[in-house]
């Protein structure tokens, strides 16, 4: 038995040896790749924050300027601009636990510390984040009867579809999305479970 | 960061490339390309993780965690790749050409779970058994039996492929 063993180590240490002393790019070309790497992820969330929270202060400023007087279409407004607001709370949270895992700790509390992210998401963004969509519809749908009084019924009814239209992608890109993060999370724990039991 | 942390990098490169992309190998099933793309990866990982080594390990130990970790993020992005149990994997067809020796062993390392084939690879890589363990974070009761498993499954597999091949 031992000499089979012998035999798969000689054939590792032999596939070892003919391998390329180095990859296709050199160290500083590696370095290079890493610094843009890096700043595309801090750049890809700072954008996303900040466009959220510019589109939220455009809201604000808009809805500000141009008062609604029914209860009805401020309570819409409400909800529009407090679903945005709350999403931009869970997107700076969920990066600031993104930035929990470290890659360079041992695999199990690497993995854990990716296992409390992923059930993260899975409790808080998921769920919130169709709730923020209906408050978005329900909100705009609000300010129905009193835009109907400065709008022909036509436009009216074209937005209303529109809206529907982007809300039912919406919804369908987001459950694609928790669907893959569930599977993940899966594999995540799977992967766990191999190492500690 | 400075000329000193490209020093290092390029210290660590050239001691430590060899061996992770011999992992990266093993655990991409012998595929070169993405092989060579994952060894990439764990070297873009130590660069960013290098302000934040402290020293608590050994730069072997550190190195070896980013590889595990790094190969593990892979796997779950490749959420359509399934492994076949070892029984269906064992009836899989003859490949078309013959086989050199280091195909049939990535070919057999390939068919253990993704957490077997690391812990498999570093015995063979004649890493320590506490050093495994400090690595993954179990303890080396745990850890060997589970080389004990994974050995036993990869001689079934080796003895296979060589059948096949």
């Amino acid at each position: 038995m031992n000499n089979e063993w012998d035999d798969i180590k000689s054939q590792w240490s032999k596939a070892k040896e003919e391998m390329p002393a180095q990859t296709a790019l050199k160290p500083s070309e590696l370095i290079a790749a890493a610094e843009k790497r890096k700043k595309k992820t801090v750049a890809a969330h700072y954008a996303n924050t900040l466009i959220m929270g510019a589109t939220w202060l455009m809201l604000i400023g808009y809805f500000g300027y141009y008062t609604f007087r029914d209860l009805l279409s401020n309570i819409g407004i409400v909800l529009m601009v407090g679903g945005l607001g709350l999403r931009i709370v869970i997107e700076i949270l969920s990066t600031i636990r993104s930035r929990k895992i470290h890659v360079s700790d041992a695999a199990v509390q690497s993995l854990e510390d990716t296992l409390s992210f992923y059930r993260f998401r899975k409790r808080i963004h998921g769920p919130v984040t169709f709730l923020i969509v209906a408050l978005y519809i329900v909100g705009f749908l609000m300010l129905n009867p009193e835009l109907s009084r400065h709008i022909k019924t036509q436009w009216l009814v074209a937005m209303d579809l529109a809206g529907t239209i982007a809300a039912v992608v919406l919804i369908r890109v987001i459950g694609k999305g928790v669907r893959q993060e569930l599977r993940d999370l899966e594999k995540i724990v799977e992967f766990k479970r191999s190492l500690t039991e | 960061m400075s000329t000193a942390d490209r020093s290092v990098f390029q210290s660590l490169y050239d001691q430590y490339y060899r061996m992770v992309l011999s992992l990266c190998r093993g655990y991409m099933k012998g595929d070169r390309e993405l092989a060579d793309d994952l060894a990439q990866e764990v070297f873009i990982n130590v660069w960013n993780a290098l302000p934040g080594f402290r020293g608590e390990a050994s730069h072997k130990t550190w190195i070896y965690r980013i590889t595990v970790n790094t190969c593990l993020m892979v796997i779950r992005k490749n959420r359509n790749q399934t492994r076949m149990p070892i029984e269906v994997a064992m009836q899989a067809p003859e490949p078309e050409s013959p086989q050199t020796e280091s195909e049939h062993l990535y070919g057999a390392i390939g068919k253990l779970e993704e957490v077997e084939r690391l812990i498999i690879m570093m015995v063979l890589e004649d890493v320590e058994y506490e050093e495994i363990a400090r690595t993954l974070g179990i303890t080396e009761n745990n850890l060997r039996v589970k080389i004990h498993r994974a050995r036993t499954k990869l001689k079934t597999l080796m003895e296979h492929e060589q059948r096949m091949g």
